[in-house]
């Protein structure tokens, strides 16, 4: 009995150091592959420590195909990158913040992407590959995605564990194309009006967010933050066609909250839901998002509204 | 519980060490440990169900007692007919209710007389057709004199309830596995290793070769009108090997955890898909259940004795029953039926037994007559799974139809085309692994054991990685819905 012990001991001790060895390589690997929504870039991009970035964009998928760093630093010379994470609301975005913020350089500036689903409860983590290589013994990682349904405890402390079924993702090591989805974070979308619109109408007509007063203070202590860091803070609802905005019942509450909170802390708030945008089916693919040509037009009128504000501020600040 | 899960991961452990560690000494001790460890897995899916257990548990112990005093051979039937049909009933009221009383409406209406009954809504306990055949084996061997009735009620419900085999098998005798639970086991260090390493490959047929073969198979069953007759061959291929890595994974770590306590099980499956003829294959499949209607069916039906008439009415009828015992629908019972008619060429013509010997034995490869009656019996049996997997016997037919049309010689083409070709060559190494360790009990038992352990070790871990990586969707064991 005594050798049966010792032996089984033996081998799990030996395939638990084995184990991290090829969940290393395997990290390594995945984090490798550049696919849509290219995730895994921006994450690379956080946890290589050598971002250095003047303006930090935030925000969900309406932020990075919105905003256009290079056009941001062609008429600023201001570094800019889009941490936009897809399909996620403040909280992820918020663990992108802190992840970046440990990292790397602080920015100067925060555009603060928010939109109708930024503050609203979720239950499914959107997306959980994304944070696979990156997640285990990740303190940070296990905060801020521990509360959805989408891992176990054991998914981040015992090594493999969260690869468990991932053959799809071991298959895209095979076949992975070299070239990077994102450029600084931002992805241009060219296509055309698709049936998203039809789709979304369907499902969110008359449709009530639920606001989780949890996201609302963690937003509150991400102001606060900026604050004390001396970093700009700008809120901006990006263009939203029209016709799309008459889906969510309490859209004019969640309005309130952002104004309340813009309003408490001297946040500059532009919203682009009425700008002559938001009214161009043409530069459009789906009732939220832009197309490239779109978000080309956008940024350009957002980095003038910006160059406004930064005066504003700056005289403020003087 | 299932054996693939955590809660499983964390049961076998604590019972092991209970077991060797803090009861250790004591035998009745240990049988009782069993017993709890036993009602505790079984109740984990639904604690209501244990009371059939134990009501069938109390009614052969009492029979078997009843009939080592009673030497009235009216007396003595009667105690035998009043297990049979408590058991029986249990499983015909579980398990066939719905069937017979849909067949009896079906049937009435075709006469004209409509009759007005509700199907009831009835959960089926999960492993009652195992641990029904495996009590009453017990009162049948009693009856039959070629077992002494047990006195102790605690060794008797840890052998109808043994964890390891109650919900799927192998279905064992109580000549062979009660005896087991009246003597002191005592640890023995290559035995254990050897249940471990039996266990690892059963997990593997189970979670590596089974899951992800179910997840091509349903694609394919479920959606078969829209595919070509070559996806279709496909769809029936996973399926083969997705009832094999299950049903044999499950028997693999049944036995392998047996063994960890000290207890020998019944080998169930040896390597049916290297069998040369239908008869070979049925001594290869699931042979626990085989034999057990070999044993108290088909022998005292008369065998193979007699003339044509009997021998075709005995094949049909232990061929039916078998496939009765699968499943409460008509697909069950043609693919029965279908292997009858396979295997009575063979009866008749007396070449039943011509192979007996595993295939290709101490060559490297088979002759190309084994190679080729190989393929051709793989073939027959793809074509009875194909009804054992099917919703209805018309799903089944058109399952066929299409698959048999000339679109059979077309490129398969299929959502995940690349995870299935991926899945396909893992189905083919682990072929070769299988065909390599055919002459043993199970694949893996001496293969790379004369390695050095560092080897050995590494091999064991790319199994387990592969476990963990290719953990497909599917959970459940097929089995258990029989």
């Amino acid at each position: 009995m005594k050798k049966f012990i010792e032996r089984l001991l033996l081998f799990t001790v030996s395939l638990f150091f084995v184990s991290i060895f090829i969940d290393s390589l395997l990290s390594i690997k995945i984090k490798e592959i550049h696919e849509y929504p290219g995730e895994y870039e921006v994450w690379n991009d956080i946890y290589s420590e050598e971002l250095d970035v003047d303006v930090a964009v935030y925000g969900s998928s309406r932020a990075w195909v919105h905003i256009n760093p290079n056009q941001i630093l062609d008429s600023t010379k201001l570094m800019c990158y889009n941490f936009g994470v897809d399909g996620q609301n403040f909280n992820i975005q918020f663990l992108r913040h802190k992840e970046y913020i440990e990292r790397n350089r602080p920015p100067k500036m925060v555009i603060l992407s928010i939109d109708v689903f930024s503050l609203a409860k979720a239950k499914d983590l959107y997306g959980l590959n994304q944070f696979l290589p990156y997640m285990l013994w990740d303190w940070d990682i296990y905060q801020f995605t521990r509360s959805y349904n989408g891992f176990s405890f054991l998914d981040y402390v015992l090594p493999l564990v969260r690869y468990k079924g991932k053959s799809d993702l071991l298959l895209k090591l095979f076949s992975n194309n070299e070239d990077k989805v994102r450029t600084n974070g931002y992805l241009g979308m060219e296509e055309d009006w698709n049936e998203d619109f039809n789709i979304a109408k369907n499902k969110y007509e008359n449709f009530e967010i639920q606001i989780d007063p949890e996201l609302v203070d963690l937003l509150e202590e991400f102001i606060k933050e900026l604050k004390r860091q001396n970093i700009l803070l700008t809120f901006v609802y990006t263009p939203e066609y029209i016709e799309g905005q008459d889906f969510v019942k309490n859209r004019e509450h969640i309005f309130e909250i952002y104004n309340q909170l813009a309003n408490k802390y001297d946040i500059p708030f532009i919203d682009y839901s009425n700008s002559f945008l938001s009214y161009n089916k043409s530069l459009f693919y789906n009732a939220s998002h832009l197309n490239i040509t779109g978000s080309t037009m956008f940024t350009q009128v957002l980095i003038s509204d910006l160059k406004k504000t930064f005066s504003q501020i700056n005289n403020n600040q003087h | 519980m299932l054996f693939n899960s955590i809660d499983f991961a964390i049961f076998l452990p604590v019972v092991f060490i209970l077991y060797w560690f803090v009861i250790n000494k004591s035998l009745r001790f240990q049988n009782l440990l069993i017993v709890a460890a036993s009602y505790l897995f079984y109740g984990w899916w639904d604690y209501r169900f244990l009371s059939l257990i134990f009501f069938s548990t109390l009614v052969d112990y009492s029979v078997g007692l009843k009939l080592k005093n009673e030497s009235k051979v009216s007396r003595r039937k009667v105690l035998l007919w009043i297990s049979i049909l408590v058991n029986l009933g249990f499983l015909g009221f579980f398990k066939y209710y719905n069937f017979f009383l849909d067949n009896f409406i079906t049937a009435f209406k075709f006469l004209g007389t409509d009759i007005k009954a509700n199907s009831l809504n009835i959960i089926l306990p999960v492993g009652i057709s195992f641990y029904t055949f495996q009590t009453l084996s017990y009162t049948i061997d009693v009856y039959r004199k070629k077992l002494e009735p047990t006195k102790d009620l605690i060794a008797f419900s840890a052998f109808v309830s043994f964890f390891p085999q109650l919900v799927a098998g192998p279905i064992e005798r109580a000549t062979h596995l009660l005896p087991q639970f009246y003597y002191k086991r005592d640890f023995d260090y290559s035995n254990a290793v050897d249940g471990m390493r039996q266990i690892l490959w059963g997990l593997f047929k189970k979670i590596v070769i089974a899951d992800n073969c179910a997840e091509f198979a349903n694609l394919i069953f479920n959606n078969s009108e829209a595919y070509s007759g070559s996806t279709l061959l496909l769809g029936a291929f996973f399926f083969a090997f997705q009832i094999y890595g299950d049903f044999s994974g499950y028997s693999d770590i049944a036995i392998g955890t047996s063994r960890l306590f000290g207890f020998s099980l019944m080998q169930n499956f040896n390597f049916p898909y290297f069998s040369r003829d239908i008869a070979e294959f049925w001594r290869r499949w699931h042979i626990s259940l085989s034999t057990w209607f070999r044993d108290y069916l088909y022998i005292p039906l008369g065998g193979s004795r007699g003339g044509i008439w009997s021998k075709v009415r005995n094949t049909f009828v232990i061929f039916i029953v078998s496939g009765f015992w699968h499943g409460a629908n008509w697909t069950f019972i043609v693919w029965g039926v279908l292997n009858a008619i396979y295997f009575l060429p063979l009866l008749l013509a007396k070449k039943n037994r011509s192979n007996l010997e595993v295939v290709a034995k101490g060559k490297i490869l088979p002759s190309i007559r084994e190679f080729t009656l190989m393929m051709v019996t793989f073939s027959l049996t793809l074509i009875a799974w194909v009804f054992f997997r099917a919703n209805d016997i018309s799903h089944a037919y058109s399952y066929l139809l299409s698959m048999f049309s000339v679109t059979i010689f077309s490129v398969p083409m299929f959502l995940g085309m690349k995870k299935a070709l991926l899945v396909l060559v893992i189905v083919m190494c682990f072929l070769l692994i299988e065909w390599k360790g055919r002459s043993c009990q199970y694949a893996i038992e001496k293969l790379w054991v004369d390695w050095h352990v560092l080897l050995r070790y590494t091999i064991y871990s790319i199994i387990i990685f592969m476990i963990v990586i290719f953990n497909g969707s599917e959970q459940e064991f097929i089995y258990f819905q029989f």
